[in-house]
């Protein structure tokens, strides 16, 4: 038909337009699809008293996180330095650990028996793949969920660094701690990339039981700084 | 023979008497329906979200020209490029000719179900261009050359030794595993791999599409996902007209609700949100490919157009009744389930859409868990009316009920039809039991005996106490 | 003032179960409340909607409206009937175009109320002085529980009822399988969620099943009398209008 008129529309032209036609039709139709329908609560589900309301946001994020197979450790500030030299040296099989350009070099400085690679955005995906682990800090943290928000910021570096390797350990300050999931983006700078982690990567496409470990990192770390 | 008493309940048959399939429907929806529960139980202000998010995605559907607009201005802005494709045939050609513009021969994917509803992987296979799902599922089901049959779990309908099987058959090339979901798992993780670190394109779908910033989300659990979005140098999402949500804080209600509903968890493993490009870090190129496929004639239907502010959650599955006897493949579409039954004839309209608005007993579970409140019994019942206003009933059934209608609206008349039924009650409440019986009654009387009619009616009776 | 509340029988039971209209009359009354019986009322147009037929119902909503007109509470023996005139009455009202009727349906509406419902909601009565002793589960029907949330009120008024035994019912919320002519469009599904329903009834212990829709319970009877269970079906009036009428000492 278009072209009869020799004027061709764009399929975006075509799509609004038929939008535009469907948005106009409604108002043939003035009782709203919710006219007279009796609201449903929810009935039948247990709506017990919301765990963890008197809890503070770090304890509860890491019972959450406990809970969602991540292991935690506490440490003060002076403290991060060892803990992760410990943390690494108790895993025999990580041989290597980058670093993101932008992370505390003192936190890295202890550990022994590991190679340390400083990412400059420049190593390959397939050399990613070789390295063992990665040490990131984090943008900011939900309570709630158990959720650990990276940003690309130069403490977290580029996503690929901790996605390849198996082992993430993520150093989460307590300032950086939000309640819940509806205050993320008023911490999170999402004109960059940002990637919501919540426990180690899982499956749950087996008879729907959930199983940690598929393609990202297998083995969580999270060191709660006070 | 009415058309509609084909379709559903004829596909449904085999599968009801399939105790293998029963049994893993039901020990796998009963567990998500218990985890379920238990996360919304923890949310005190569940229901004010799912208001929320309700009210949220009807100011998108009614402004969603203006969203359209504001979504391509803003992707655009950040380095993206956007398509537009009416129909699925569109789409796809959109997405086989930017793959030939970068010479590649093969494509990963994440999981998506609007490409499953573009049927992608065919017609890129037809075109010479392999594309490998990565999801596990996803995958079990492409090695088994199956097709899904549940939401968010596409292979929920096979247990681990069924896996297991499939997978010595395929990639574990002959290696001995164990039906250990772990073991699984690590097998997928080592074949697909090296899939990863080499394809140059990624086709993903799109969860929810932010207008204002451009933004868009892909909500998922095993990494694969964050491979995919992350390694390859060129990709390509694709989304439906409907996903998209005005700003950041209304994704973060649809952040809450969707784990919940879905999985069961308070937050599933990994959401990865991007803008556009971004240097130094993923994709060099972004190509977002907008999707109508008969969603603006959906949003045409006041009461059907609610069925577009679904998120693919699932939870309707997992709670529905004839879900859990019947499977996904009964519903003959890749949207199974309650949301398949409302959404499947809106959008298909095919053969299957005189039958699935009855695949169903009303019960309303499916409301109730829905995280963005679609009115599933409501729309059900206003497709039935559709599909019989088009004439679509059989001539006897449509001649009954309108003799009923019309005996029920005249008192006298209605008792004149009961003083009937009075009259034949003694051969009636004799009559043989089981399946013998013609039409209806029979229907009900393969496992039901009927109800014995009494001798008097209630309003005889009260005649009687007043007088 | 004594109270008046007009009976809407239905016609399912008007028909085939007189028996729970009586005893809905007997409960009332010995609360003190004065039943009427509109004499035109026939059928909420139930059927006709949930199959589609929409549109043959509309002069059923009509004369409901109609029959009740004169009536300022209305109390429903059918848990599914009452969910049918909230959930569609005014919408198919206002289809009509017809002013009038829509003004008389959204006036008429709030006033109709189910039987459980009107007797602990309305009147705020728990006890009505019943006595059945036998054990005895709850089926929560899908339109009482999910449409009109009447589950604490049901569960209320039978563990006032003297020498019953309220036993659980093993995944008591999942539907029967009825649905209407769900039950006969998609006969084996319908047969198959039945099976289960039965299952857990036995599993229950329970003698006797209670419910507040006698069309539900038409289902649940017709496979428990099949499979010679042994077990019966009560609509929850038959359960109060149980030794009411016995005098206290």
């Amino acid at each position: 038909m278009a072209e009869g008129h020799g004027f061709v529309e764009s399929g975006r032209d075509r799509i609004l337009s038929s939008v535009r036609l469907a948005l106009l039709s409604e108002a043939e139709f003035p009782s709203s699809a919710q006219a007279g329908v009796a609201v449903p609560g929810a009935p039948g589900t247990p709506l017990a008293p919301p765990e963890g309301e008197q809890m503070g946001d770090l304890d509860l994020l890491e019972e959450v996180l406990r809970d969602y197979k991540a292991h935690v450790t506490r440490a003060s500030h002076d403290e991060i330095p060892n803990v992760l030299a410990q943390l690494i040296s108790d895993q025999p099989l990580i041989k290597s650990v980058v670093v993101p350009k932008g992370l505390d070099p003192s936190w890295y400085e202890k550990i022994t028996g590991s190679e340390i690679i400083l990412d400059l955005d420049s190593i390959p995906h397939s050399e990613l793949a070789a390295v063992d682990a990665v040490i990131t800090g984090c943008t900011t943290a939900v309570a709630e969920t158990g959720t650990l928000v990276l940003s690309s910021r130069a403490d977290e570096g580029r996503r690929a660094i901790s996605l390849l390797p198996d082992f993430h350990f993520c150093v989460v300050r307590s300032e950086a701690i939000v309640r819940s999931v509806a205050e993320i983006f008023q911490r999170a700078d999402a004109s960059r990339p940002v990637t919501l982690i919540s426990g180690p990567s899982a499956t749950s496409d087996i008879e729907l039981r959930r199983v940690e470990g598929v393609h990202g990192p297998r083995n969580l770390f999270v060191i709660l700084v006070q | 023979m009415s058309r509609i008493k084909a379709g559903f309940s004829t596909s449904s048959l085999p599968r009801i008497g399939n105790s293998q399939l029963r049994a893993n429907l039901r020990s796998a929806t009963s567990s998500i329906r218990e985890k379920r529960a238990r996360v919304v139980g923890e949310k005190s202000d569940w229901e004010e979200l799912r208001r929320k998010a309700e009210k949220i995605k009807d100011q998108v559907l009614n402004n969603l020209d203006a969203y359209l607009t504001e979504l391509e201005r803003s992707v655009e802005d950040v380095g993206g490029k956007v398509h537009w494709a009416r129909d699925s045939q569109e789409a796809n050609e959109i997405i086989l000719s930017l793959i030939k513009s970068h010479g590649s021969k093969q494509v990963i994917k994440v999981k998506s179900l609007t490409t499953d509803e573009m049927q992608l992987n065919d017609f890129l296979q037809a075109n010479g261009i392999s594309a490998y799902e990565t999801d596990l599922a996803e995958l079990i089901v492409q090695l088994g050359n199956d097709r899904p049959s549940h939401i968010l779990v596409p292979a929920i309908h096979k247990n681990r030794s069924e896996i297991r099987d499939l997978f010595k058959q395929t990639i574990a090339r002959g290696r001995d595993i164990s039906d250990d979901p772990a073991e699984l798992a690590e097998t997928s993780r080592s074949y697909l791999r090296e899939k990863f670190l080499s394809t140059e394109i990624a086709i993903s779908g799109v969860n929810f599409a932010v207008a204002e910033t451009g933004t868009v989300c892909v909500v998922e659990s095993e990494g694969n996902g964050r491979m995919c979005l992350t390694l390859p140098r060129v990709l390509i999402s694709v989304m439906g007209i409907e996903k998209i949500v005005p700003g950041l804080d209304d994704l973060a209600v649809f952040l809450e609700l969707l784990p919940r509903s879905s999985t069961g968890e308070r937050m599933n493993p990994y959401t990865s949100l991007w803008s556009g490009v971004y240097p130094g870090d993923g994709p060099e190129e972004f190509h977002l490919v907008i999707l109508d496929n008969r969603r603006s004639a959906v949003l045409a239907d006041p009461i059907g157009r609610q069925a577009l502010r679904c998120i693919r959650c699932s939870a309707c599955l997992n709670v529905c009744p004839v879900y859990e006897r019947s499977g996904g493949h009964a519903y003959d579409s890749v949207y199974p389930g309650p949301i398949g039954a409302v959404l499947s004839p809106q959008l298909f309209g095919n053969e299957s859409s005189l039958s699935l608005p009855w695949a169903s007993s009303l019960c309303g579970a499916c409301y109730e868990v829905c995280p963005v409140r679609i009115n599933i019994p409501e729309v059900l019942v206003h497709l039935r009316e559709k599909v019989i206003v088009d004439g679509h009933s059989s001539l006897a059934e449509r001649s009954l009920f309108a003799a009923l209608a019309r005996a029920l609206t005249n008192t006298t008349a209605f008792e004149l039809l009961e003083k009937v039924m009075l009259t034949v009650r003694i051969p009636i409440n004799r009559m043989p039991v089981g399946g013998s019986l013609p039409g209806y009654l029979g229907k009900w009387g393969v496992t039901r005996d009927l109800p014995e009619i009494p001798k008097m009616t209630f309003r005889m009776w009260w005649r009687h106490r007043d007088g | 003032m004594t109270r008046k509340a007009s009976l809407f029988v239905s016609c399912f039971n008007d028909v085939l179960y007189p028996e729970t209209a009586r005893s809905a009359i007997r409960v009332l009354e010995k609360i003190g409340v004065e039943v009427e019986f509109p004499s035109n009322q026939t059928c909420c147009g139930q059927i006709h909607i949930n199959t589609g037929y929409s549109g043959m119902a509309v002069p059923l909503v009509r004369h409901f409206v109609d029959a009740f007109s004169g009536s300022k509470e209305i109390v429903a023996i059918s848990g599914s009937c009452t969910a049918t005139i909230r959930e569609h009455y005014l919408r198919m009202a206002e289809k009509t175009g017809d002013l009038e009727l829509v003004e008389r349906t959204r006036e008429l509406v709030p006033r109709v109320f189910e039987f459980s419902e009107y007797l602990t909601g309305v009147l705020g009565v728990a006890d009505v002085g019943s006595s059945y002793p036998h054990r005895v589960c709850y089926h929560p029907t899908c339109h009482s529980l999910r449409s009109l949330h009447v589950w604490d009120s049901a569960i209320t008024l039978l563990k006032a009822v003297r020498g019953l035994e309220l036993v659980d019912l093993p995944h008591a919320e999942q539907c029967c399988g009825f649905g209407g002519t769900f039950s006969v469009k998609n006969s084996a599904m319908s047969s198959a969620i039945l099976a289960d329903k039965v299952a857990n009834i036995l599993a229950s212990g329970a003698e006797t099943v209670v419910a507040l829709d006698n069309s539900c319970l038409s289902n649940i009877a017709g496979a428990l009398k099949r499979n010679k269970t042994g077990v019966s079906v009560m609509h929850l009036a038959e359960v109060l209008a149980h030794g009411i009428d016995r005098e206290e000492a």
